[in-house]
């Protein structure tokens, strides 16, 4: 018995909702981290603009420093070819690598040229500042009001370039009048700082994340490398970098650059949504096929169940199989279907049928192996076997087709016919060989009594017969003796003839009867015994047609012993005043003996069984005449002892024919 | 049919009716009445028992003297069939094998009794004494 757990919708139902659960985490995860690296981006982006403007203004103050260390040095003093002005310089062009020092100086006409002398510009032929309109305007402003400055313009090359510059005039005590100032005015000190240089180095350093510029009012004077400008969408941060006399700005913003980690997290919570639904699903799927195979094999062990005692209520197939195929009718939906055997040929034979017909295999050959399913409409064959053996088929044709598991169940409730059938065939070879047993034993007891009856009859007749003419042989007349005397004779030697039937036969059932075959002449042997037997046909006329010397190959006695029992066949059978007729001939390489009597004859249907042991002739000369039933039984054992053959056929006259054929002696066979 | 004397006393010859199959027997049958010449006579044969019935309602005769094993028609059966016509019919079944039960059924049909062929030198002492006379 098979026990199987119901799967509950339950756990299917809780697989779905964790797989849709890791779906959501790794959409949340993957959303979170979106706004969190947003979120530290921008954080990062306003710590990057904070730290550059402080940078930033650290760089410009302490280059402002530096210039008024230099201003201080040169006393007032400024020759551009001097020695000590370069040499007070030099420190400023080494403090940052972004700028260049030089001096600009001022002619009587108010011509200023510009003589870069170290850093990036450091080479640069003087250039002319007329080309740079707010330097120009910045160094006028500082030479009346006496003030250093600091203003961005293109410089040579189109490079963006801030200038901080310082007024010099000749005498170390300021003048005091723009007029004073404008007279005294010698040149200036100046450096020029490239924004490029100075935003590169101080804000590149998280461009990975942020975007940054450095602006002068809305100029862009430098960008951070890699960043390609704001993004609209994107926040800023700006903070002023912090000098009144600077209206410069840093703004940061958080580039877009994408994480890695959003989607290692998408990634990782999608795959394990996926994975988690597959396994959900793979289980889902497991489950089902199992609860459906379980249900089928349920299903398939109920048909089973109920198919075993249908087809065990009887061992007469003929009364079950009805039942069997309206089974199976309604169980698998066949709706027509055969049951064959192999018959003797060894091919189908049909046994039963329900349903319209089907084509069924001719030979068992012709059985395909089994299928897996079957289309609706379809037909299968199934191999009734017994003891590996094919006993037979089972056709059937569906209406919906065949699932597997009904294939399956159909074999089983096949297998069980085949074990019913088998049954079937052993209780039908029981019953016929208990029914011939019966009939044996049946002719047996009527043998037993028929001999007993014949014995009684004859010893009775002699006895009574003998014992009158002992009693009263004196007052007999001679009729009388005569009549009484002839009776004992003759129920003498059919006693002899009797008794020695069943010597004989008994010697042939033990198989000890044995002949010696050598040549006999027919022709003679077989008048002298009909001579000797013709007692027992007092009443029939004997005629005899001998052939000259026919010579078999046979045992005197044994032919004697067949002779004898075909004419008191004929004088059982025959009616009184027949004639019984003798032949000897030849034919071909054969010896003839033929006993033909004018009797009854026997029916064709008959003719068979006339040589089985204790059979008798079921008609009125056989029940009117007496016999045991070993006669023509004990002939035939002779004639084949002697390898011979016998023939029953009709007479000429309407009367039995036997014919014995035994093989001619060679010599004398013609040529 | 009025003749021979038995005990002093004039009786009709009692006819006797000889049913058998084998025509020995019927010849012994007849010779060993014929030969104790007690007075009684053979008034019919039969030998079948439908040709018994058929004598015996022909002949009416004292005793039938009936084989049991015949083709056909048993004797007994013929007994059962004649006794049904006349209860008072004798009949004497002579058989050649006589078993318990073959002798338990000729007595319930209503035979007088049961001779074995063997044994046939007693039938003339056995007609007179069923004929009663």
């Amino acid at each position: 018995v098979e026990v199987h757990r119901p799967v509950t919708p339950a756990r299917d139902w809780a697989s779905s909702a964790l797989a849709v659960l890791l779906v959501l985490v790794g959409i949340s995860a993957f959303a979170f981290s979106r706004r969190t690296g947003h979120t530290n981006r921008l954080r990062l982006a306003k710590a990057t603009a904070t730290a550059s403007a402080q940078t930033i203004l650290a760089v410009v103050r302490g280059d402002r420093a530096q210039l008024n260390v230099a201003a201080v040095l040169l006393g007032g003093r400024v020759d551009v070819n001097d020695a000590a002005a370069r040499i007070a310089l030099r420190p400023i062009s080494t403090t940052n690598r972004a700028q260049t020092t030089g001096l600009a100086v001022a002619t009587p006409d108010g011509k200023v040229t510009m003589r870069p002398l170290s850093g990036p510009l450091g080479n640069t032929a003087p250039f002319d500042l007329d080309a740079q309109p707010n330097w120009k305007v910045a160094l006028a402003l500082s030479r009346d009001d006496g003030q250093a400055r600091t203003v961005a313009d293109r410089g040579p090359g189109n490079r963006l370039l801030v200038m901080n510059e310082v007024p010099l005039y000749g005498s170390t005590d300021g003048p005091d009048s723009v007029e004073t100032r404008r007279t005294m005015l010698v040149g200036y000190v100046v450096s020029l700082e490239m924004p490029d240089a100075l935003t590169s180095s101080s804000l590149s350093g998280s461009a990975a994340f942020v975007g940054a510029e450095l602006l002068q009012n809305n100029t862009v004077l430098s960008v951070s490398d890699g960043a390609t400008g704001r993004s609209a969408d994107s926040a800023s941060v700006v903070v002023a970098v912090a000098d009144p006399s600077l209206n410069w700005s840093v703004a940061t913003w958080p580039r877009s650059t994408r994480s890695l980690l959003p989607f290692e997290y998408l990634a990782a919570g999608l795959l394990l949504g996926v994975i988690a639904a597959v396994v959900a699903d793979t289980g889902r799927r497991a489950r089902r096929a199992a609860a459906a195979a379980a249900e089928a094999r349920s299903l398939e062990l109920s048909f089973v169940g109920r198919i075993g005692p249908l087809l065990q209520r009887s061992l007469d197939v003929g009364e079950v199989l009805p039942f069997f195929a309206v089974e199976l009718d309604d169980e698998l939906g066949l709706d027509a279907i055969t049951i064959s055997r192999v018959g003797p040929t060894g091919g189908f034979v049909r046994i039963f049928s329900h349903g319209p017909a089907v084509r069924v295999p001719r030979f068992p050959a012709e059985l395909d192996v089994r299928p897996e399913w079957v289309k609706p409409g379809g037909t299968i064959s199934l191999a009734l076997q017994r003891g590996g053996r094919t006993i037979g088929a089972l056709t059937a044709r569906t209406r919906s087709g065949l699932e597997p598991s009904q294939v399956h169940a159909l074999q089983a409730v096949t297998d069980l016919l085949s074990a019913a059938l088998g049954n079937a065939r052993l209780f039908q070879q029981e019953q016929e060989m208990v029914e011939r047993l019966r009939q044996l034993d049946h002719m047996k007891t009527t043998f037993l009594g028929s001999v007993s009856h014949e014995l009684r009859t004859m010893v009775t007749a002699i006895k009574g017969f003998a014992g009158l003419l002992s009693m009263r042989g004196v007052t007999l007349s001679e009729p009388d003796r005569l009549d009484y005397l002839e009776r004992i004779d003759r129920n003498a030697a059919s006693l002899g003839l009797l008794v020695d039937d069943l010597l004989d036969f008994a010697r042939l059932d033990r198989h000890t009867f044995t002949v010696t075959p050598q040549p006999v002449n027919l022709s003679e042997l077989v008048p002298a015994v009909v001579e000797q037997t013709s007692s027992i046909l007092p009443e029939h006329r004997l005629t005899m047609t001998m052939a000259p010397d026919v010579v078999a190959v046979a045992d005197p006695s044994a032919v004697e012993r067949i002779l004898v029992n075909l004419l008191s066949n004929a004088a059982k059978y025959t009616p009184p005043n027949t004639t019984v007729d003798v032949t000897v001939d030849r034919l071909a390489t054969k010896a003839t003996i033929t006993v033909t009597d004018d009797g009854p004859g026997i029916p064709a249907s008959e003719r068979e069984r006339i040589f089985d042991r204790f059979y008798r002739v079921d008609n009125h000369a056989a029940r009117t005449t007496r016999g045991v039933g070993i006669g023509l039984a004990l002939v035939l054992e002779l004639v084949k002892l002697l390898e011979g053959t016998i023939t029953v056929s009709d007479g000429p006259k309407g009367g039995t024919r036997f014919t014995v054929e035994l093989p001619l002696a060679v010599e004398l066979m013609p040529t | 049919m009025r003749s021979n004397s038995r005990g002093g006393e004039w009786t009709r010859m009692p006819g006797i009716l000889i049913v058998d199959d084998e025509e020995d027997m019927q010849r012994l049958v007849r010779a060993v009445i014929s030969e104790a010449n007690e007075g009684l006579k053979v008034v019919g044969e039969a030998t079948t028992g439908e040709e018994a019935v058929e004598r015996w309602r022909e002949l009416r005769p004292d005793i039938i003297l009936l084989d049991q094993r015949m083709p056909g028609m048993t004797g007994i059966e013929a007994a059962e069939q004649i006794l049904a016509e006349a209860p008072d019919q004798r009949i004497i079944l002579f058989s050649s094998f006589l078993d318990d039960e073959t002798n338990r059924r000729a007595k319930q049909v209503g035979v007088l009794a049961c001779i074995d062929k063997t044994d046939v030198g007693s039938v003339p002492e056995a007609v007179w004494k069923y004929t009663g006379r």
